[in-house]
């Protein structure tokens, strides 16, 4: 790796040293005057340049249009330019004198001419020639958006590519999904790619095994949403083959905007925005859920052990004689939820300067946003800094420099992250269940209410670990991010003839996590010496990529009729992460709230890991007659997490095109302009996230020690065979520009299929003669099948009024075809309350879940009788009373279904409820998804209107699950008021049972349809006329208005629908109340100066 | 020119980068070893890391101790038990997902020993002088000891079982054996153990098996294997390195302390001092419970645990229940493998089998365990082979009353001669049914001798195509 950087470096040099090269000194002077009125010019730029355009000398007019420039030879050339003024060339021949006379131009400055075919964003083909599946937007089009994140703003925008938030708390993470999901266990999530340079946006691989949290790694691209000029999303093997396995699962590419030749030309955007939450649960109030605890006792306790237990208890019994004064405490009606949620407000500024001349240009960026999340004690603060520079050293060779820095600021809810915390914990689900009748502040004998939290350190619910106060927790404790990300890349482009191009860029990328936690005992109500408070949580993460990557143009055939173009290209990564993190607990204060200081030791721990990759990637596009379009190319990789036997991988990718419009039938059609039909094959590398999987590794550690001898046990074999996941996938499709090229339609169908799947050792598992249980290997098939299609249609295009309109809709079908007998996935226990069963086997899809059907409630005691398949009832041999429905436990005993409790269908009617009744329930996966909206402008009005949906996906409603199971202390939403009481009662709604019973086993009754079709955002922008902007001395000024999400169409019961897809195939679509989307408003105003 | 000074200059050098970086440089660049963990690459270096692979496999082996000692027992008359998969085993109601039908913790002990025998003499030729030849000696027969004892519980247990003898350091060995017939498995034990008799030292570390230590495993793979004499010359030789038995007035020292200087021949270590305990089977062993009626101990037999009963033993307590390890909180009793008791209840049983004339010598043998354990009322000197037999199996199961033994004493004696006393078992497994309908089921089972042995577990069938289930569980 060295030595490469070192020769490109060297070689960087040679370009240099180039320039030192110098005659000796001859003069030229002159005048130069403008053509209009005769005048002098002042600050005109004369330089002398060799043939290349290479500036040799220079200088520039004094007051009175004078000059004099040292020229290296007198049969050279100078050159004589001005901002305003027609460039000219003038050739010395050996004269002293030069008057030169300058025409002014009539471009208005500051205007951005777009010279020639617009370019993908690869660089190297034009869009009209692209033969793969891309989509694209042009930044142009969404102005008006305001959004902290990208990903947040291609939501739906693009065919195929699903993104899902991890929660509405700002900073939260997504999902990003590009034509479904292909791997079990490897990465999923696509290749981000800016300016040509890749960024790997996973902070480290070793987390997917600790956490699967991805929500602590926040957003991905760190761009400012204005910065951004267009995003292109490859699809296709065809399309991704260059980037190799880094682009298994697509490529998001993002070009951002850079300076141009002007004056300098100031940006300032302002954005205000308030955001709330969709309707909150109704949950019961203080007295309805005492009542309701009472009757969960009540029927399990029966009356006279209710009476006996002392029931009911003097925390819900309202006694105002209640020793100790607690009465007031435990008599209010707090709703939690509504405590812990909040309207919150978000600024946001963006400033930008741009500019260049002749051979340079420059556009620095400083992006600021201050947002307010709705659950309390949420929050982001970030500041994007960039800066983009471009030297035109020649015509031959120039280079770029991006700069691009992001702090991050994010307050979050503390999460206990141990053994403790799950997502029962989240602060929002704690807030649905916590009783109604505590008072948030402490209250004395007289109502009096004091300012501190009433954190009483346990109450009937356990202890305030378990389960504290809520709002006292999310204002006192907390978890803050830090993430300092600086990416600089530097490129050099060498045009060395018109045939050949060659292209470096090296890369730096540093990214600095940093996150610290706190839980002061006040949060939780316990005393400042339990071991479990003041407890602090330091961690830290850095991760460094160095990246380089050459490429190699050769056009040897350039002409009307045949089109031959050559790419090389070499490339290598190195990716070193290190990780630190040190937990401590009995602070001895509550504001001490870092990890030092003798405190504690909770657990320490660190590690860090490594990998490289290298990549060689030939290819040929031959085009001709501009007609036929063929690429041939194959990239061959290397890759420092397999074995010496099993690391390097051949992908071959080929694409064509036809440019049916061009052929003699179709070409007098007029309202065709661009039709063409492409196809693409190729096969993608995807590679495990964890490093040094294929080592023999050895484990050390005091509980294997032997009469004091320390032990050391191989823990698992060498894997050679293990080796990239490969993932074929055809695509065929077509491009149509049609009606004055007002109408675009792009469609495409694919069929992906991963080869020799990545199993993950867990799951795996080998003989264990081997001595061994499990093992990884790649093992298994899985397709992925869809069709996608978009269309964009500027239905109306007058100088005053545009209206035009654009839908995308797509579909995909995953499908595991094969996967090995050793291979056993498969969650859930279905003999417990609150357990969906997950599998993972071959000819059903990935996401699938199963449960029992629910069929409401057993009225009264003769609906508990089993009934065989006619309906008859079925009596045990020799008794004349008819069996009972019973469900199987776990320890083999049995429980007797009641009159009031939930009723399961009985599928087998054998009279038990157990796993043989279990049915398909739903799926993860969306049937369909896509977006769709109309954009009208008249004069200076543009409205904006754009629409999100997904359908058919299934969704557990844990939140309702948790708010209707009535079996514990936990408050209940108030649905549960219809519950079951007496004898006869219908209702679909079961008895209160405490601690007893299966009226929440995972059943159909939490399962909900998920689909729904969303009001993204609705804007209007009023552009105010140029003539009133220049009176306030203005070149632009733009103010608009946007709603978002402002309404949700779903027969979705929970707060929202968009739930976080789970990061894990085998993971359930679980709603646990985390803070969904907001409703959001933003006022903007962006002006250029 | 200097316009084709650039070109003469840059491509020979992006050349020069494509050639030399890309074809000399890849592997090495590519070669990433971890930094945080202990890699093969830098193991197998000195003594010390052949010595920690040791310690690891006899710590592998105390993770069987619990599945060798309870299902030594729990099929037989005497010990029951009602923790979960073990009292299912008890009552003869085995299924193909009983956990405890799972090998995996033997085949771990078995695939640590081969690697140790493979690497060991490799550190020794290369890496390490101070790894001599004598010591890598003594390593193999101790390796050969756990491997040979490991296999000797899986053919007592499964009968026919996967026979492996290299260790799986990559994905490139053979997953998938077949098994090996039980006669395969007990040939290639004799030859281990032969071997490792001729490698091993007299003296070991405690805890470490020692040549009488091998030599007891062999005589009691002798005497499964039927071949009496040389199981007599074996316990011939144990004799003759001055074991003896712990006198009747230290005889609890045997269980409290344990590792009795006299009489000890191989014990699973266990200490709590060096914070190598096990709460788990110590839980496990009191919950067991032991039939002294059955067992028929006469009220002075010290064997009898005064009313703890045998069980006793792993708390570690005399007669009176006086010193339990409970009080003192040492959850680490040992568990004796073997220990010379053993050896002469062996010779007893190969004196006999091997010639009636025997009977004399046989009768002393098997009184002297009678006298030091106190329980001389019940036991009787007997004048026939078939009366003696009988004898025998009753006064090794006072003398060894929950050590893991009872179920293997009654296997061997009802499959002696092609199971020619399979009744004898059959009906002591008969005599568990609960009521007429289990025993109706029970009667068709114990017609299939195969039914003494242990089901494969689904799951390895699951993940062995090779592996055929036992022919008494496939239908």
């Amino acid at each position: 790796m060295k030595r490469i950087y070192l020769i490109l470096f060297f070689t960087t040099l040679l370009i240099g040293s180039t320039y030192t090269a110098m005659a000796q000194s001859i003069y030229v002077s002159g005048q130069i005057k403008d053509s209009g009125l005769g005048e002098p010019l002042m600050g005109v730029n004369i330089v002398e340049v060799d043939a290349n355009g290479r500036y040799l000398n220079g200088t520039i007019t004094d007051i009175n249009g004078n000059y004099i420039v040292k020229v290296s030879s007198g049969t050279g050339t100078i050159q004589v330019s001005m901002l305003g003024f027609e460039k000219q060339l003038v050739k010395i021949n050996k004269r002293a004198r030069i008057d030169i006379t300058l025409e002014e131009t009539s471009t208005q400055l500051g205007d951005i001419t777009i010279v020639g075919e617009k370019m993908s964003n690869d660089g190297v083909t034009t869009i009209r020639d692209q033969a793969v599946a891309v989509g694209r937007i042009e930044m142009k089009e969404m102005k008006s958006s305001m959004t902290s994140s990208v990903e947040e703003m291609l939501q739906g925008r693009l065919g195929n590519v699903d993104i899902t938030s991890m929660s509405g708390d700002p900073g939260a993470g997504l999902n990003i999904r590009i034509r479904g999901t292909a791997t079990l266990n490897s990465k999923n999530s696509p290749l981000i790619v800016v300016n040509g340079i890749p960024y790997d946006t996973e902070v480290d691989e070793s987390f997917n095994i600790a956490s699967a949290d991805v929500e602590k790694f926040g957003n991905l691209i760190d761009v400012a949403p204005e910065d951004i000029e267009s995003i292109e999303v490859l699809k296709d093997a065809g399309a991704t083959a260059i980037w190799g396995s880094k682009a298994a699962n697509g490529v998001l590419m993002i070009k951002t905007k850079r300076g141009t030749r002007s004056k300098p030309v100031f940006e300032y955007t302002f954005k205000f925005t308030q955001a709330h939450e969709p309707n909150l649960l109704p949950m019961l109030d203080g007295s309805d859920y005492s009542m309701l605890i009472a009757e969960e006792k009540y029927n399990t306790l029966m009356r006279e052990n209710f009476l006996v237990d002392k029931w009911p208890n003097k925390e819900i019994s309202y006694n105002p004689d209640w020793l100790g004064n607690e009465y007031w405490n435990y008599a209010q009606n707090t709703n939690w939820i509504k405590e812990i949620t909040d309207v919150a407000n978000t600024q946001q500024h963006f400033f930008a300067v741009k500019g260049g001349g002749e051979k340079s240009a420059y556009k620095v960026s400083v992006g600021y946003l201050d947002e307010g999340g709705t659950t309390v004690g949420t929050g982001l603060k970030k500041i994007n800094l960039s800066t983009a520079f471009d030297y035109n050293i020649s015509t031959k060779l120039k280079f770029n420099t991006d700069i691009m820095y992001t702090r991050y600021d994010q307050d979050n809810n503390y999460d206990y992250e141990d053994n403790y915390y799950t997502n029962e914990k989240s602060l929002r689900t704690m807030a649905y269940r916590k009783s109604p009748n505590q008072s948030v502040y402490e209250r004395d004998s007289n109502n009096v209410v004091y300012p501190n939290y009433f954190t009483p350190s346990t109450t009937l619910q356990g202890s305030a670990q378990e389960i504290p106060n809520p709002v006292a927790f999310a204002n006192l404790a907390g978890a803050k991010r830090y993430k300092d990300n600086v990416r600089a890349g530097f490129t050099l482009n060498y045009v060395a003839t018109d045939k050949i191009i060659l292209n470096t860029i090296l890369t730096l990328d540093v990214f600095d996590t940093k996150m610290e936690k706190f839980l002061p005992y006040k949060a939780i109500g316990a005393n400042y010496y339990s071991e479990s408070t003041n407890k602090a949580v330091n961690e830290f993460t850095n991760k460094t990529s160095l990246y380089s990557m050459t490429k190699i143009i050769y056009k040897p055939i350039q002409s009307a009729l045949h089109d031959l173009v050559f790419l090389g290209q070499f490339d290598a990564e190195g990716t070193n992460t290190r990780f630190y993190k040190k937990t401590t607990s009995l602070g001895f204060s509550p504001y001490e709230t870092s990890t030092v200081g003798d405190k504690v030791i909770v657990s320490q721990d660190s590690w860090a890991t490594d990998f490289r990759s290298l990549g060689f990637f030939a290819n040929a596009t031959y085009k001709f007659n501009d007609k036929y379009i063929v690429t041939l190319g194959a990239k061959v990789e290397g890759n420092s997490k397999y074995s010496p036997e099993s690391r390097w991988g051949v992908f071959p990718a080929t694409s064509l095109a036809w440019r049916v419009s061009e052929e003699s039938f179709l070409k007098n059609l007029e309202f065709i302009n661009d039709f063409k039909i492409r196809g693409s094959w190729g096969i993608s590398g995807n590679t495990p996230g964890d490093n040094y999987l294929y080592f023999n590794e050895y484990d050390a550690s005091n509980s294997y020690n032997y009469m004091g001898i320390p032990g050391v046990r191989p823990t698992n074999m060498e894997l050679t065979a293990l080796q990239w996941e490969n993932i074929e996938q055809l695509n065929i499709g077509f491009s149509f520009y049609g009606i004055k090229n007002r109408l675009n339609v792009e469609f495409d169908v694919y069929d992906k299929t991963t080869h020799d799947l990545y199993l993950v050792e867990w799951d795996n598992h080998i003989p264990s003669q081997t001595g061994f249980t499990n093992y990884a290997t790649n093992e298994g098939t899985m397709s992925n099948r869809g069709i996608e299609t978009s269309i964009d249609y500027k239905v109306i295009e007058r100088k005053d009024f545009t209206f035009s309109f654009n839908f995308n809709i797509s579909h995909n079908e995953n499908m595991v075809i094969d996967l090995p007998s050793n291979f056993q996935s498969e969650t859930g226990v279905m003999t417990e309350n609150g357990e969906y069963k997950t599998k993972i086997v071959a000819g059903k899809p990935m996401g699938a879940f199963y449960g029992y059907n629910y069929l409401g409630g057993y009225s009264d005691l003769n609906d508990t009788y089993v009934k065989d398949a006619n309906g008859d009832l079925v009596y045990e041999i020799g008794s004349t009373v008819p069996m009972r429905m019973i469900h199987t436990e776990n320890d083999g005993g049995y429980y007797e279904f009641k009159a009031g409790d939930a009723k399961y269908e009985d599928r087998n009617h054998d009279g038990k409820i157990d796993e043989l009744d279990i049915i398909y329930l739903g799926n993860t996966n969306p049937i369909v998804m896509g977006g769709f909206g109309p954009r009208a402008s008249y004069k200076g009005f543009t409205v904006n209107v754009f629409l999100y949906y997904r359908v058919g996906n299934e969704i557990i409603n844990q939140t309702r699950m948790d708010t209707e199971k009535m079996y514990n202390f936990d408050n209940q939403s108030t649905a549960t008021n219809s519950r079951w009481r007496s004898e006869g009662d219908e209702t679909d709604m079961p008895r209160a049972l405490f601690g007893e019973g299966y009226n929440w086993l995972g059943s159909s009754r939490f399962v909900e349809d998920g689909s729904f079709i969303r009001f993204k955002s609705a804007s209007i922008t009023y552009d105010f006329p140029k003539s009133f902007a220049q009176k306030i001395n203005l070149k632009e000024l733009k103010m608009y208005i946007t709603g978002y999400n402002m309404y949700t169409w779903s027969n979705y019961s929970g707060q929202d629908p968009e739930v976080g897809m789970p990061s894990r195939p085998d993971q359930l679509p679980k709603d646990y109340s985390r803070t969904p989307p907001s409703i959001r408003y933003t006022l903007g105003v962006s002006i250029v100066f | 020119m200097v316009v084709l000074k650039y070109s003469v200059v840059i491509k020979p050098v992006i050349g020069f980068i494509l050639i030399v970086a890309l074809f000399t440089n890849c592997e090495d660049f590519l070669n990433v070893e971890p930094e945080n963990v202990l890699i093969q690459e830098e193991f197998w270096k000195t003594k010390s890391d052949v010595m920690s692979v040791v310690a690891a496999t006899y710590d592998a082996a105390r993770e069987y101790t619990e599945q060798s000692f309870l299902l030594g027992e729990v099929r037989g008359d005497y010990v029951s038990t009602n923790s979960g998969d073990y009292s299912a085993i008890g009552i003869n109601n085995i299924s193909t997902t009983n956990s405890k039908v799972k090998w995996g913790t033997y085949y771990k002990v078995i695939n640590y020993a081969n690697s140790v025998m493979y690497y060991a003499p490799l550190v020794q030729q290369d890496m390490d002088k101070t790894l001599t030849v004598p010591i890598v000696n003594q390593i193999k027969s101790e390796m050969l000891f756990l491997r040979s004892l490991s296999y000797f519980y899986l053919v007592r247990l499964w009968k026919d079982v996967p026979l492996v003898l290299r260790p799986t350091i990559s994905d490139t060995v053979e997953f998938y054996i077949p098994t090996s017939t039980e006669d395969v498995v007990l040939k290639q034990l004799v030859a281990d153990l032969e071997l490792a008799n001729t490698l091993a030292s007299e003296t070991t570390e405690l805890g470490h098996a020692n040549k009488y230590a091998i030599q007891a495993l062999l005589a009691d793979v002798y005497l499964w294997k039927e071949d009496y004499q040389s199981c007599i010359d074996y316990c011939d030789s144990i004799e003759s390195a001055n074991y003896s038995l712990e006198p009747d007035t230290t005889m609890f020292n045997l269980y409290f302390p344990g590792n009795s200087q006299k009489e000890s021949l191989f014990e699973m270590q266990y200490s709590y001092v060096l914070k190598e305990n096990d709460w788990g089977i110590y839980s496990i062993f009191n919950g067991i419970t032991v039939n002294v009626t059955k067992m028929n101990f006469d009220n002075n037999d010290r064997r009898k645990f005064g009313t703890k009963t045998p069980k006793w033993k792993y708390t570690g307590a005399d007669e009176i229940g006086q010193v339990a390890r409970t009080t003192v909180g040492y959850p680490d009793p040992n568990y004796i493998y073997y220990r010379y008791a053993d050896v002469i209840a062996m010779k007893a049983e190969a004196f006999v089998e091997l010639s009636e004339s025997n009977l004399p010598a046989a009768n002393d043998l098997l009184e002297e365990l009678a006298i030091r354990g106190g329980g001389t009322a019940t036991f009787v000197r007997t004048y026939s082979r078939e009366d003696f037999r009988l004898v025998l199996l009753e006064e090794r199961g006072r003398e060894f009353g929950a050590e893991g033994k009872r179920w293997f004493d009654l296997l061997r004696v009802a499959k002696r001669n092609s199971f020619e006393n399979y009744q004898f078992l059959a009906d002591i497994l008969l005599a568990k049914a609960k009521n007429t309908q289990e025993l109706n089921i029970m009667k068709s089972k114990v017609i299939d001798t195969m039914g003494y042995f242990l089901p494969i577990h689904e799951d390895e069938l699951k993940y062995n195509k090779n592996l055929k289930q036992n022919t008494a569980y496939s239908r």
